[in-house]
């Protein structure tokens, strides 16, 4: 019993801050729907949903952690698991669901039942690291697009009271699907770089081989990006050995610890992401204001800068390999060293935002594209550099690295949009000028006091959570 | 080689490879090292034995300067361990205890990237051990056992022909026959002049294998440092038997260890200490006991005294 309560409360141990949150938007959310009156029961039931449904993902997210084969080594694993799952169920599912029923009706509590036990496979599908688990935007992107006469003539079905029976049914098949997924019968994928730059949508899910794609067609890209980063790679070592210049050593710590960061690592995640990009402005359509839809672009273009922050700390063991092979003169040179070929990473983001950009104008608004295209030039250089410096001057403590990247995602999207309406506004000289002028200072500013806080920080050659001496 | 070279090659014998003085580092409030001391000439295979904990890893890595010291100086190759100090780096070779090391690349890549940066670099040796260790070039690091990878990181650090060579338990993930055949390459090419390796490890028949000088680790410092040799024409174990028994072992001053085993007293001594054998005599006298001497072996050694 102890190792079931164990597992039960990991999700909320593990994150106590979101859970304490979460407690009090659920709080919230309940006050909301008895004191509220009428007016606000049906908010008040809403926020109290989503505080579930993030906590799911909270459950999901710590089962992530747990998805070894080791783990399924521990004695009674399984039951234990159960046990939690259906404690789980138990407080965050059905409970709920049957005090929906006296103020809805049973027809509702039913419903809310299939619904609940959909969002509930959804949430643990998309912690999993399931890229399957994004379709649903598609989904609801798409459910805009089903013609009147077919949605007239599907509502009776949406009536049906079958219909929870069956919504229970596919939670039942997804969470299958998605066990499967976390325990996997074959070998586990091989990792890539720790700072290899992935799809924003895989960004973040826990393992060190959760960049591993699992698709057979990203397995074949992903080898050809390889392929072209192994040969970068040889080039650029060929290179360096007849003529051992500075420039050329960077060069060459770019080829190596940022291997996607070369045309055939662009082509894929502009192929990746210029799809995603692709399906959202044909559904947004002309209901959108190009501006918009382009700000969404370059926010997305940017994201890969994020793989700074997060590969950092897992490539620290190889540190000790690159100190050897490097041989700097200081520490603080070595440090420079490394900083300064992350800017490698600045190339890329910028050409995605071009491409990403300029594809959404030509979906959405082709006569837009030169204006979309100078406004790119002029906002994606600055606030690359500006957030790749944010993201690596990220604090070691995981409350306030959350706060920054948050505040870094916000400003971010603030930036680019005011930057799209002063452009747009004003004009590329008045608009323009005063944006290129404000971005590159704060950028360049940001940039220096990341620098500096960089070098002037030891160095650790040891893995996380792992620096006591033997 | 010109005068100038085989008088410089000859200074650098001379010097200590590595030097290291009242070292302190702690973890947590835990003094790791306390004040140690350590000095290894050139030209010596050491072998740095010590329990789990002692602080071997932390130990290489602050004489490497990849963990910053409380206090205390090092001098390696000569030169202060303050910084890296650029080329120097390029005549150590270290394999650390556990191997991460770019697990995305492949063999044949990493070691391509690896060999641009250096002006010494034995091709020949690394194809002749890649082959003989089976390591395909084509492999990614990731798909290696640990003990391939512990292989792959020993060819690269050999393949410098390094000056001071630096095992972290270099073949705690090697079978047997690979444990032998690293030893067997590793030896010839570290006994030649000016070349140093220090190397800890657990199993002490490699170290009697590779006729090793022995650095015993304990409680923070440096206990004992003497070529194994020495070690065993020196070290023995005294037991001292009587028809009644002990009850416990009779105090002997100078003995390395004490203990009783079925009512015989046995003691670790050092014979190198002249009063040492006239101790034991006078002891075995007033005990009434009779003083039999027997050969330790370096794993008795390492228990009686780590």
């Amino acid at each position: 019993m102890r190792a079931t309560w164990t597992l039960a409360l990991l999700p909320l141990r593990q994150a106590w801050v979101a859970a304490l949150l979460l407690l009090l938007m659920l709080v919230g959310g309940v006050v909301l729907a008895l004191a509220g009156g009428k007016a606000l029961y049906g908010g008040g039931a809403m926020l109290a949903a989503l505080a579930l449904w993030f906590a799911w993902l909270l459950a999901g997210t710590a089962l992530k952690g747990l998805a070894r084969k080791e783990t399924l080594l521990l004695p009674e694993f399984h039951r234990a698991l159960a046990g939690a799952a259906a404690l789980w169920a138990l407080l965050f599912w059905l409970l709920p669901c049957a005090l929906l029923t006296p103020h809805f009706g049973i027809r509702i509590g039913w419903g809310a039942l299939g619904a609940g036990a959909l969002a509930i496979a959804w949430a643990l599908l998309t912690t999993s690291g399931s890229r399957s688990g994004f379709l649903i935007w598609v989904l609801i992107i798409g459910a805009r697009f089903v013609p009147e006469p077919l949605l007239l003539a599907i509502a009776p079905a949406l009536q049906n009271p079958l219909l929870p029976l069956a919504a229970l049914l596919l939670a039942a098949l997804i969470l299958h699907i998605t066990w499967q997924r976390l325990f996997p019968a074959g070998d586990p994928p091989l990792p890539d770089s720790p700072l290899l730059a992935p799809e924003p949508m895989r960004r973040g899910m826990g393992s060190a081989t959760s960049n591993v794609p699992r698709g057979k067609l990203m397995q074949r890209l992903n080898g050809w990006s390889e392929a072209g980063a192994s040969a970068l790679l040889l080039r650029q070592a060929a290179r360096y050995h007849a003529a051992p210049t500075p420039a050329q050593q960077r060069a060459m710590l770019r080829a190596l610890l940022l291997p996607q960061e070369q045309p055939r690592g662009w082509l894929v995640r502009w192929l990746l992401w210029g799809a995603a990009i692709a399906v959202y402005a044909i559904a947004v359509g002309q209901q959108a204001q190009i501006g918009m839809v382009a700000g969404y672009a370059m926010f997305f273009a940017m994201t890969g800068l994020n793989v700074v922050g997060l590969g950092m700390p897992r490539l620290q063991p190889s540190l000790v390999e690159l100190y050897f092979t490097l041989a700097p003169q200081t520490h603080a040179g070595f440090k420079a060293q490394l900083l300064d070929s992350f800017l490698g990473l600045l190339p890329g983001a910028i050409l995605s935002a071009f491409v990403f950009t300029a594809l959404a104008a030509l979906l959405i608004a082709p006569v837009a594209l030169p204006g979309i295209v100078l406004t790119t030039a002029i906002l994606a250089p600055p606030l690359a550099l500006a957030t790749l410096a944010l993201y690596l001057g990220l604090p070691v403590n995981v409350i306030l690295r959350s706060v920054v990247t948050l505040i870094t995602l916000f400003g971010q999207m603030g930036t680019i949009w005011m930057g799209y309406a002063l452009i747009e506004r004003f004009g590329a000289l008045w608009g323009g000028v005063p944006v290129l002028v404000v971005t590159w200072s704060f950028a360049i500013g940001a940039w220096g006091a990341a620098r500096a806080h960089w070098i002037n920080n030891p160095l650790s050659f040891d893995p996380p959570k792992a620096k006591a001496g033997a | 080689m010109g005068i100038d070279a085989t008088l410089a090659a000859a200074r650098e014998t001379e010097l200590p490879a590595l030097s290291a003085h009242a070292l302190l580092k702690s973890f947590d409030g835990r003094e790791v090292l306390q004040r140690l001391d350590w000095e290894v000439p050139a030209g010596r295979v050491v072998g740095l034995l010590g329990r789990n904990g002692a602080g071997k890893t932390t130990l290489l890595r602050c004489l490497l300067g990849l963990s910053p010291l409380d206090a205390g100086n090092i001098e390696v190759l000569g030169e202060p361990m303050d910084e890296p100090r650029g080329q120097r780096l390029h005549r150590i070779g270290y394999v650390p205890q556990s191997f991460d090391l770019f697990p995305w690349m492949r063999i044949g890549d990493f070691l391509t990237f690896t060999a641009a940066f250096y002006k010494r670099w034995d091709s020949a040796l690394v194809e002749r051990l890649l082959g003989e260790w089976q390591l395909d070039r084509k492999k990614k690091i990731a798909a290696l056992s640990q003990g391939q990878r512990q292989m792959l990181a020993i060819v690269r650090a050999l393949a410098p022909d390094p000056d001071l060579l630096v095992l972290d338990e270099p073949v705690a993930s090697l079978d047997p026959i690979a444990r032998r055949d690293f030893l067997a390459t590793l030896i010839p090419l570290m006994r030649r002049p000016g070349k140093t390796m220090i190397f800890s490890t657990h199993i002490t028949t490699d170290l009697e294998r590779v006729e090793a000088d022995i650095a015993l680790l304990r409680s923070g410092r440096i206990a004992l440092q003497r070529p194994l040799a020495d070690l065993r024409a020196h070290f023995r174990r005294a037991w001292l038997s009587r028809a009644g028994g002990f009850s416990a072992a009779p105090t002997l001053d100078g003995a390395l260890d004490a203990d009783l085993v079925e009512a015989r007293a046995a003691y670790v001594v050092d014979l190198a200490d002249a009063r040492m054998q006239p101790a034991l005599q006078a002891l075995a006298a007033r005990e009434d006991a009779t003083l039999q001497l027997a050969p330790l072996d370096l794993e008795d050694l390492f228990v009686a005294l780590a």
